[in-house]
């Protein structure tokens, strides 16, 4: 990360943010689109973690942390996002859930579906580990640093969400009643 | 049965799919903000050195606790200085339950958790600030989700909440765009934007003045237009408070949307209740807000 634009940025210099955001912002959307498993809220959290990040530069004390930093402002707004539908639910209509797809095409394959699906079926905080540490490839003690919890705890979490995912893997790959009868 | 190597390849390679992320129409709608997003400078930052040595900071810290504690002894002699913060409501707050009679003190709505069947009594919206929002609720409502939205009990439910507006989307249906150029600061600006929401249609504004102060009243007119929305629910506004949204309404919803200007403070206050409610909840609802006084 160039920490010239980032010292730029810092003192109110539109052109070198921009130039800042334009180097994270399809990162940051692709990130929180694997996070949040949505695109619509993917796109609401990285524009509302950029615009954090121009307002809240200024108090960066150490610009060469940018990266750390701009994640950590990510999170939080992917956090909101995730909230954001819940929080609002009970209203003239729900708001529609994306519901798990039923197991019908059933394939002993492991496909983008049953990823999918264990991937939805984790809490918002399981799902952070496992973007920040194997999509981001972030060591654990920088995912343990975005999200402010120690090392032992993001270690427990990504363990939880991998057997979860195994877990989900495996009972996808056993075939279902009806085909088994077949 | 696979194996936690199988499942760590297996996942990364899914995360490293290219899913066709374009981040320029977002990028573009941040850049076209900037002018009117300040930064927020705290008072460090403009004159911290950049190599403060130890003793120094030690120094400014040790400072700092005399002069707080010197404050704290001088204004609040009584007080349990540095003991932890209470969470007692106050006082005057009516116990939730549906026996006690109606509080002569407004309660701080915010007290309350969400859920939970309120006294019938009179209440207090603190979360717009300046503004102390007072209102009365009869039997039969609740404290939603948030501290400033009032259910009625049923499953399908009434609300009236009491918000300021951050930003419009660009379109309730589409992609989670704020629109640009940003809805002005007036109530007349919000008037008119609401006036050109994609897939809803709003009647004329009419003059409306709630506890003395002047707006605008808005009311939906059904159906909407949306059909299938590929965004899921469409949503109208973000909210000021919290990270939250106002879903749009639809279908044969009664949505009544009053937009005031309480002393430069623009306000709005939503009604809504689904077809299908029983009858008497949405003359409830004008009833509450009839009831509404604001300091």
């Amino acid at each position: 990360m160039d920490t010239d634009l980032v010292v730029r940025a810092q003192g109110g210099d539109q052109e070198a943010f921009a130039d800042l955001a334009a180097t994270i912002a399809d990162r940051f959307l692709a990130t929180s689109h694997r996070i949040l498993s949505d695109i619509d809220l993917a796109e609401d959290a990285t524009q509302q973690a950029l615009l954090s990040i121009w307002q809240d530069l200024p108090q960066l004390r150490d610009p060469t942390r940018f990266e750390a930093w701009s994640y950590r402002l990510l999170v939080r707004a992917c956090y909101a996002e995730g909230r954001r539908t819940r929080r609002w639910a009970p209203n003239i209509r729900l708001l529609q859930v994306d519901e798990p797809m039923a197991a019908e095409g059933f394939s002993s394959v492991v496909d983008r579906d049953q990823l999918e699906r264990g991937f939805r079926r984790l809490s918002l905080k399981h799902r952070l580990v496992v973007v920040l540490h194997h999509y981001l490839d972030l060591p654990l003690d920088e995912v343990a640093e975005v999200l402010g919890v120690p090392v032992g705890t993001v270690s427990s979490r990504l363990h939880y969400a991998m057997r979860a995912m195994r877990t989900a893997l495996d009972a996808d790959a056993r075939p279902t009643s009806r085909e088994a009868a077949q | 049965m696979s194996t936690d190597r199988d499942v760590t390849r297996i996942v990364r390679s899914w995360l490293s799919e290219d899913r066709h992320e374009d981040a320029d129409r977002v990028l573009e709608t941040v850049l076209d903000q900037l002018d009117t997003t300040p930064q927020r400078r705290t008072w460090w930052s403009a004159w911290r050195r950049p190599f403060m040595n130890n003793t120094i900071r030690i120094g400014l810290a040790a400072a700092a606790v005399v002069v707080i504690a010197i404050i704290a002894i001088q204004f609040f002699p009584g007080s349990n200085v540095g003991g932890p913060p209470t969470e007692t409501p106050p006082a005057s707050t009516p116990a939730p339950s549906a026996t006690s009679s109606p509080s002569p003190t407004p309660a701080n709505f915010g007290d309350y958790p969400s859920g939970i069947a309120l006294t019938p009594g009179s209440y207090v919206f603190t979360h717009v600030e300046p503004l102390l929002i007072t209102f009365t609720v009869p039997s039969g409502w609740e404290k939603g989700g948030l501290d400033w939205v009032l259910f009625s009990v049923e499953n399908i439910k009434a609300q009236l909440a009491v918000m300021s507006v951050a930003s419009l989307y660009e379109d309730p249906c589409g992609p989670r765009l704020y629109r640009y150029p940003p809805v002005g600061p007036t109530v007349e600006d919000l008037a008119a934007a609401l006036g050109t929401v994609p897939g809803l249609t709003f009647s004329a504004p009419t003059d409306v003045n709630v506890a003395g102060f002047d707006g605008l009243q808005l009311d939906y007119v059904p159906p909407d237009t949306f059909g299938t929305c590929a965004a899921g629910e469409p949503w109208l506004w973000r909210v000021n408070q919290g990270t939250t949204v106002q879903p749009a309404p639809g279908g044969d919803d009664v949505f009544t949307v009053r937009i005031l200007d309480v002393n430069g403070t623009r306000l709005v206050i939503t009604a809504s209740a689904p077809a299908g409610i029983p009858a008497g909840r949405v003359a409830e609802l004008e009833a509450i807000i009839d009831s509404i006084q604001i300091e």
